[in-house]
């Protein structure tokens, strides 16, 4: 039997990947395998791992699946009784397999994580905790210097994915990674949270290290690295949080954000991030019970992260999750799961357009004083952008009525126009005039494509009221005449009573 | 029946509150009739009877409380709403109503639309509330793409929108179990746009207020016992026609006739009405008292008056809530022929078209007329509060409520 399955989702990494195996390859014992799967890498990556790790179990993909992806492929193939992870960026400090199995060997632990380094010695991750309510994560003693501040095994909300460890038991319970996060980022805290909901524990064990040189694929400054961990963000809240914490709690934060927020940055990175999660819902989300809802002051922030207790973001009772299909039913109240859904979802599309829309603080302003648009470019917009295409350009003579000079100016000109401007600024011109039309109609292409999703919008809006509608009559007379057969309406009380007496 | 309504009733903000005011006791007797109708599948006796008030402040509003029906903050209505046989939303377009927002979507009901028009309510909702989901639907939904490109670019930059051109109220007509209105007129208008949605047309309630004398009113206030008094009421815009009004005593004063015009409600933020009427010299025949809160002072100056006078030009299905409340009083009212107005009882009123060529000329002559036949006034004033009586008794109006919510529930 295998006892550890190491896994290595690796992407481009031909920098990096040889110091990563060469550090794990002296750990591993003879029950132990090392799978590297290579998410379609463009580099030198695949033939360094056939070339120089043939001990190494490389599966190819053909396709880059994002990190969730690549990780679920390697699960599936491994045969070990632990599985363990890294990026390929990460090189493991000596004794880091035995202390993640140690951990792994308590009953109740379903997730270890690690103690990561960056390069200069300072901590990266020492554990992490996930702040109430916008699911803003942070690390344990990120950037501190290592002074055994955090040499505690202990509970912790999440750890990162870049190295940490699981059961088999677990992840046959639990399930794989939500691939749903594509490309990246919280896609190792949901894990955590449901590994935490199904009653195992998720533990920060101290004693394995490595350094992360974060070669992170996208960079953290970047619009695309901002879309995917918002997009991740907003993804994990819905599917964690009780679907009244995602209605009261988040989203009414996260307009707060939006406003306060530099409206360029909300329209470049809020506004893309929350319509991806819009359209990606996920298929299951926590089941909704007050009883979920942590208060704030039970949430400590990053500056106060206590040594001990952790917080609890999850309700106790580890509630099962529910499906937004409904295929399984939410207990009690079926109609209002119904209506947090439909709050969940109307909620993601408020934060979409007021993120499009933000103008910062002065929206209000604005409204006391509006445009007067001239009637003929209210609607329809398109109208607005001069979409035919441009004539092409005339040379024009120059034209003189004076005797002499002007004949004399008129061939000057010609012959430096000759020169200089038909062979030069005309040919330029006329590309740009090119370029101008291609954009043009690239526009027009997308405005058109824009006015028939907006046209499905709509009719999906439309059929999606008169549903609304025919499902609030159904729950009103459901309601109403379950009221009238049950046995403690005190009318019927009254009339069994009644009917008592008379016998 | 087990019902809670959803309401303003602060007064001071929105008439809809004197109207669920005038109401509530009402209802609350008729969800607790002892017997249920004889056409009723189910019988209601088997039900405890109920009605909870929810509003945005419950405790500023306890007072109010009166038999049968109790208030309680809005934000309880998730937690009641598994015990509740019906919620009923008294909506309208004012920020009186921006609180309804969270509930009305995730717990339908029976929606008492008191305007037609919710354009500025989710005009609120998108750009203070930070919701602008629901601004872009209830335009698609009621206008399809021209709708939607319309509130993207509202939203990109405010600018004049087709108000109220555009209802915005068919979305949530359509997705409400019930649609109230109170006037075919506006049932109609909603009815075009929505043809799916179930509209039923109840009266208003209104309440037979006992009448102070005239004489007593006027010395009261001040007036002249031989003036010729007339009320204008509402809020004052160019739509109201107030220069026609000001041209028309102007032709009265010169016609020998002591006539004298109250303006009763606040101005719009378009128009003044002073300057017309100083630029007329009619300083000392106008009296401008703009918005007036207590109702019994309204009910005196209606007292005071030989006259009504509600004229619009525009009109977009609204509740015709003045006009019905100075019918109430007794007084015979001059309206134009537009809207709900048109289907107020000619007993009581004169209807001006709105197309006439000279609107002052037009009400002169009607003016003048009634001056001139006081009879004809006095049975006016007879005909207008049989009328209210009849129609719009709150008792009857609870009743129909009660049937209306029976269908719903009985399907």
């Amino acid at each position: 039997m295998t006892r550890a399955s190491i896994i290595v989702v690796s992407w481009n990494g031909e920098a990096y990947l040889g110091r990563c195996l060469d550090a794990l390859l002296v750990q591993i014992g003879p029950d132990d395998e090392v799978i590297v799967v290579d998410n379609a890498s463009t580099d030198s990556s695949v033939a360094l791992v056939r070339e120089r790790y043939p001990q190494v179990h490389l599966i190819q993909n053909e396709r880059n699946l994002g990190f969730a992806g690549g990780m679920n492929v390697g699960l599936r193939a491994a045969h070990g009784e632990c599985f363990l992870s890294v990026n390929q960026d990460v090189e493991v400090h000596r004794g880091w397999l035995e202390a993640l199995l140690e951990a792994l060997a308590m009953p109740e632990v379903g997730i270890v994580g690690c103690k990561l380094f960056y390069p200069d010695g300072t901590i990266q991750h020492a554990g992490g905790v996930v702040h109430w309510p916008q699911a803003v994560v942070d690390h344990h003693g990120y950037r501190q210097p290592d002074d055994g501040q955090w040499d505690e095994l202990r509970p912790v909300d999440y750890v990162t994915g870049a190295a940490w460890g699981f059961r088999r038991t677990m992840v046959e319970q639990v399930g794989v990674l939500d691939e749903g996060y594509w490309p990246g980022y919280y896609e190792e805290v949901d894990y955590c949270f449901r590994a935490r909901r199904a009653g195992w524990q998720v533990i920060y064990a101290p004693k394995a290290m490595g350094v992360h040189y974060e070669s992170a694929s996208l960079g953290k400054t970047s619009d695309a690295y901002q879309k995917a961990f918002h997009r991740g963000r907003l993804r994990f809240a819905i599917k964690n949080y009780a679907l009244e914490q995602v209605g009261e709690a988040l989203f009414s934060r996260e307009r707060e954000y939006v406003r306060g927020e530099q409206a360029a940055f909300a329209r470049r990175v809020l506004a893309p991030a929350s319509l991806s999660t819009l359209l990606n819902m996920p298929p299951d989300v926590a089941i909704p019970t007050a009883a979920a809802i942590p208060t704030a002051a039970a949430i400590p922030m990053a500056a106060a992260i206590p040594m001990a207790p952790y917080p609890q973001l999850l309700p106790s009772d580890h509630s099962p999750t529910v499906r937004m299909d409904g295929a399984s039913s939410p207990g009690a109240g079926g109609m209002d799961f119904l209506a947090l859904v439909s709050e969940v979802i109307s909620g993601l599309s408020d934060l979409y357009l007021l993120a499009l829309y933000t103008r910062g603080g002065d929206q209000v302003d604005n409204h006391e004083q509006p445009v007067q648009l001239p009637p003929d470019v209210a609607i329809p917009m398109a109208a607005a952008i001069p979409m035919a295409p441009y004539p092409p350009l005339q040379e024009h003579d120059f034209q003189s009525d004076v005797p002499i000079v002007g004949p004399l100016i008129r061939s000057v000109r010609r012959l430096v126009y000759g020169l200089a401007a038909r062979w030069g600024v005309l040919a330029v011109i006329q590309q740009q005039n090119q370029v101008n039309q291609l954009i043009a109609q690239h526009l027009t292409r997308l405005g058109q494509r824009m006015d028939e999703l907006d046209a499905r919008l709509v009719d999906q809006d439309r059929d999606l009221a008169h549903l609304a509608r025919a499902v609030a009559e159904v729950g009103i007379r459901q309601r109403y005449l379950a009221k009238m057969v049950s046995p403690t309406n005190p009318a019927d009380q009254d009339v069994a009573s009644s009917g008592a007496s008379e016998a | 029946m087990r019902v809670a309504v959803v309401t303003p009733l602060d007064a001071r903000t929105t008439g809809v509150a004197d109207y669920s005011l005038d109401l509530l006791p009402h209802l609350a007797r008729a969800v607790g009739a002892d017997e249920a109708p004889s056409d009723a599948a189910i019988p209601m006796a088997r039900h405890p009877s109920e009605v909870v008030v929810l509003t945005q402040d419950a405790e500023r509003s306890q007072p109010e409380c009166g038999d049968g029906w109790t208030c309680r903050p809005v934000m309880e209505l998730p937690r009641l709403a598994p015990e509740l046989d019906l919620i009923i939303y008294q909506m309208g377009n004012s920020p009186a109503h921006d609180f309804m927002a969270l509930y009305l979507h995730a717990y339908p009901g029976l929606v008492v639309l008191h305007d037609l028009s919710l354009h500025d309510f989710y005009v609120r909702q998108a750009t203070l509330a930070g919701r602008p989901a629901a601004y872009l639907r209830a335009f698609g939904f009621g206008y399809g793409l021209q709708g939607t490109r319309l509130a993207r670019r509202y939203l990109r930059q405010p600018m004049q929108i087709g108000y109220p051109e555009y209802l915005l109220s068919e979305w949530l007509a359509a997705r409400s179990p019930g649609v109230i209105v109170h006037s075919h007129h506006a049932a109609a208008l909603l009815g075009g746009r929505c043809p799916a949605a179930r509209i039923e047309v109840v009266p208003m309630p209104m309440p037979l207020p006992d009448r102070v004398a005239s004489a007593d009113a006027r010395a009261q206030l001040g007036l002249a016992a031989d003036a010729y008094v007339i009320v204008v009421f509402g809020v004052l815009n160019l739509s109201k026609s107030p220069i026609a009004v000001l041209d028309a005593l102007s032709l009265l004063l010169a016609a020998d006739i002591p006539a004298q015009v109250v303006f009763i409600g606040q101005e719009n933020s378009a128009f003044r009405l002073m300057p017309e009427v100083e630029r007329r010299e009619l300083q000392a025949d106008v009296i401008q008292l703009g918005f007036v809160d207590d109702l019994a002072t309204v009910r005196l100056w209606l007292s005071a008056a030989d006259v009504a006078v509600g004229l619009r030009t525009l009109y977009w299905g609204e509740t015709p809530a003045s006009a019905v409340r100075v019918l109430a009083i007794g007084l015979p009212l001059i309206v134009n022929d537009v809207g709900a107005f048109a289907e107020l009882p000619d007993s009581a009123c004169v209807k001006i078209s709105p197309d006439v060529p000279d609107a002052a000329e037009a009400l002169y002559l009607v003016l003048e007329e009634l001056y001139r036949e006081p009879n004809r006034r006095r049975a006016m004033g007879v005909a207008a509060r049989d009328y209210i009586g009849r129609k719009h008794d709150p008792g009857q109006v609870a009743d129909h409520y009660v049937r209306i919510a029976e269908a719903i529930l009985n399907g």
